[in-house]
């Protein structure tokens, strides 16, 4: 930038700041300019070239070990690196342990908010929508039941409005829940997955069902699980296992 | 309309040795401060060393101690040792400042009479003729006073003698804020004497404007105008008025702050300022996306605080949580979701990425090919029916009658697709763990169990009782 480029741009900055302080909007980049978020998993960002998009609803169902969790933590992950995200987990049963970073805690970037009961489950489209009302979250992942479809409506209302990304993450959804997105995980492969010192690799699939401007098809994942030596991980934890009796 | 009941009244008593040492700008400081704690503040008049609080309406603050508290710490935060008393009137919560050995003294609602009947006269303000007629005879307390007839108390003391009669009894109309409109949240301070420079308002500004963005957080709401009303204590006593409006409505006090020291540095007040109040005539809704175009965006902390209000009240501290490694023994401890609780959301709305809204990945990087397992653990172990084989392996599992029970699938809280039956199972273990021998004790052996159709989860075996729990399953 040019000296008199610079100062120009100082001089406006200054007449902003004095007619409106420092709380200057700048204008909202163009849809183009503001893509969704890739995972950093192959089949997924195949299947979603542009990433989970903003402005809308995606939804993810899948059964139990069908990698449908562990995609998500692959979302939040890359989608912490650009934005504030926030995760409701609604059903409280993430682990925290898989949520860990090297550092010991969770991505400073990123809100989980959870119910202090399991039996207030069904609050989590409700503080979904608290959330994305904020306009403050770039992501925005309802984990736990699919909301029925009046208020799965109105999430998608405010995704748009806030141009945040909804990713409703639940094991199963009725075909005519409407999602703009909709990603179907299903587990795969024949045999054992599971080996010596419980480390566990099956395939698995997953299916773009719904999507305008994605590619359709099935795209395979392999499911890895390494469990370390001690379940509990923490390095600092002295090992005092001892034989259970009886 | 306020009504006496709910009025609670804090005074604020500096030492005498800070009389000297406060000029108009530490004094006009303190109050920015004590600001932080009570909506209005004001000085006492002709006690130059004494302020009064509104301590009304703070239930759900904590009530009365909690106010007194904060007060207490926000004079500290200015560099002054003070005494509080809080209570229903301005003459008990002075007498309550008075009390020896306590930094601060409730009088608890409807109980200033009973509390003022046996304090001393001294704490009433009445004349030293008076007093000293009254000590004479033999009359030293307020209790003393009050119990006397008030046509006695007329008829040998005057106007005088019955003022002070009604105060030892509690009796006191004085109240030195100004009723506030119900509709606009406002804040105000006195200042005493009136400053001729604007320099001391700008400590006094910030701590005003924190109250409103507290009386309108409330309601969920953040300002959208501010109005900075400046009491003039000049040849002719009067009000000017500052309007200030930001780009759009924010709950952010540096900005608020620094557009109202813009407006009085560009319009200068036309007098010494005898006092300032703020009012919030227009709000708006309470959005966190607050950006400025030469930072990076981050979002409001005071309006995400407002906007997410209703959540904390229902889901507590956890609204905002955070995983955390602990270290412990079992799975289920080893590592915590800790609630940071709405105290949290200012250190997180720092950690906005620097790379915001730019995508980290944007060449046409085919990324891994696998996706690492995820436990997913029930809120709480649930027993479950396992047929055990050589070494007491898991040779069979049945979930199934357990699954609308206690795993919670009528709730929705576990809801898919658990293997049906009894299977045989694959499995891999055992870890065995023990710990927690401080306190109950136990043992336990985990099992990674795989179903014939891929299903994978933990199981494990309590040592004490034999029985078999599922822990969770991986995702």
């Amino acid at each position: 930038m040019s000296t008199a480029a610079a100062h120009d741009l100082n001089k406006l900055k200054q007449e902003l700041e004095k007619r409106f302080g420092s709380a200057v909007r700048p204008l909202h980049a163009t849809e183009e300019q503001r893509p969704g978020f890739r995972t950093g998993v192959r089949a997924l960002d195949q299947l979603l070239p542009a990433g989970v998009p903003r402005g809308a609803l995606s939804l993810w169902t899948g059964e139990e070990t069908s990698g449908r969790t562990a995609a998500v933590r692959a979302l939040v992950e890359a989608a912490t690196k650009q934005t504030l995200a926030a995760l409701v987990d609604a059903t409280r049963t993430l682990d925290p342990a898989a949520w860990c970073g090297p550092h010991g805690h969770s991505a400073p970037g990123l809100w989980v908010a959870r119910p202090p009961t399991p039996a207030q489950v069904m609050e989590g489209a409700w503080v979904a929508e608290a959330l994305l009302r904020t306009g403050a979250f770039g992501l925005v992942v309802l984990d736990g039941p699919a909301p029925d479809p009046t208020e799965a409506h109105r999430l998608r209302a405010l995704a748009r409005e806030t141009d945040t990304a909804l990713l409703v993450s639940t094991p199963d959804a009725s075909p005519g829940w409407k999602a703009d997105v909709r990603l179907e995980f299903r587990r795969g492969g024949q045999g054992a997955g599971l080996s010596t010192g419980g480390r566990y690799r099956r395939g698995a699939g997953v299916r773009l069902a719904r999507g305008t401007g994605a590619r359709t098809g099935e795209r395979m994942v392999e499911l890895v699980h390494r469990p370390h030596s001690l379940l509990n991980t923490a390095p600092w934890t002295a090992d005092r296992r001892a034989a259970a009796r009886r | 309309m306020e009504t006496s009941a709910a009025r609670r009244i804090a005074c604020i008593r500096l030492p005498a040795s800070a009389e000297e040492t406060f000029d108009a700008g530490a004094r006009a400081a303190l109050a920015g401060a004590l600001l932080r704690a009570a909506p209005r503040v004001t000085p006492v008049r002709g006690h130059p060393r004494a302020l009064w609080a509104d301590a009304g309406g703070m239930e759900r603050r904590g009530g009365d101690a909690a106010v007194a508290r904060a007060l207490l710490a926000a004079a500290r935060e200015a560099g002054v040792h003070a005494r509080v008393g809080v209570a229903g009137t301005c003459i008990a919560a002075a007498a309550a400042t008075r009390e020896p050995g306590t930094p601060f003294r409730v009088v608890s609602p409807g109980a200033d009479a009973a509390y003022l009947r046996r304090r001393s006269l001294a704490v009433l303000p009445v004349s030293p003729q008076l007093r000293e007629t009254l000590r004479l005879l033999g009359i030293t307390t307020c209790g003393a006073l009050a119990a006397l007839t008030p046509a006695d108390v007329e008829l040998r003391f005057g106007k005088d003698g019955v003022a002070a009669w009604r105060l030892a009894r509690a009796d006191d109309p004085r109240w030195p804020f100004r009723p506030a409109d119900p509709g606009t949240p406002s804040a105000e301070a006195e200042l005493e004497p009136p400053v001729d420079s604007t320099e001391p308002l700008r400590f006094l500004v910030p701590g005003l404007i924190d109250a409103v963005c507290r009386q309108l957080a409330e309601r969920q709401r953040i300002p959208a105008a501010l109005r900075m009303v400046l009491t003039i204590d000049g040849v002719v006593r009067g009000e000017e008025v500052r309007d200030v409006r930001p780009a759009r409505p924010t709950a952010e006090p540096r900005v608020l702050a620094d557009l109202c020291r813009r407006v009085l540095e560009n319009q200068p007040p036309n007098g010494p300022v005898a006092g300032v109040r703020i009012e919030a005539p227009e709000d708006g809704v309470a959005r966190a996306d607050q950006l400025d175009a030469f930072r990076t965006p981050a979002p409001d902390p005071g309006a995400l605080h407002a906007a997410l209000l209703p959540v904390f009240a229902r889901w507590g501290e956890g609204a905002l949580s955070t995983a955390a490694h602990h270290g412990a023994h079992l799975p289920g401890e080893h590592a915590a979701w800790d609630p940071l609780g709405s105290g949290g959301i200012a250190a997180f709305t720092h950690a906005q990425p620097p790379g915001s809204d730019v995508p980290a990945d944007e060449g046409p990087e085919l990324g891994r090919g696998y996706l690492d397992l995820c436990l997913r653990r029930l809120p709480e172990p649930a027993p479950v029916q396992v047929r055990e084989g050589e070494g007491r392996r898991p040779a069979a599992v049945e979930l199934q009658p357990l699954r609308t029970a206690s795993l919670g699938a009528e709730t929705g809280v576990v809801k898919g697709s658990f293997p049906p039956g009894l299977w045989k199972t694959r499995c891999e273990g055992p870890e065995r763990i023990s710990g927690a021998w401080w306190a109950a004790g136990n043992a336990r052996e985990y099992w990674r169990v795989e179903a014939p159709d891929g299903w994978l989860g933990l199981l494990f075996r309590d040592a004490a009782s034999g029985r078999w729990y599922l822990e969770g399953w991986y995702d």
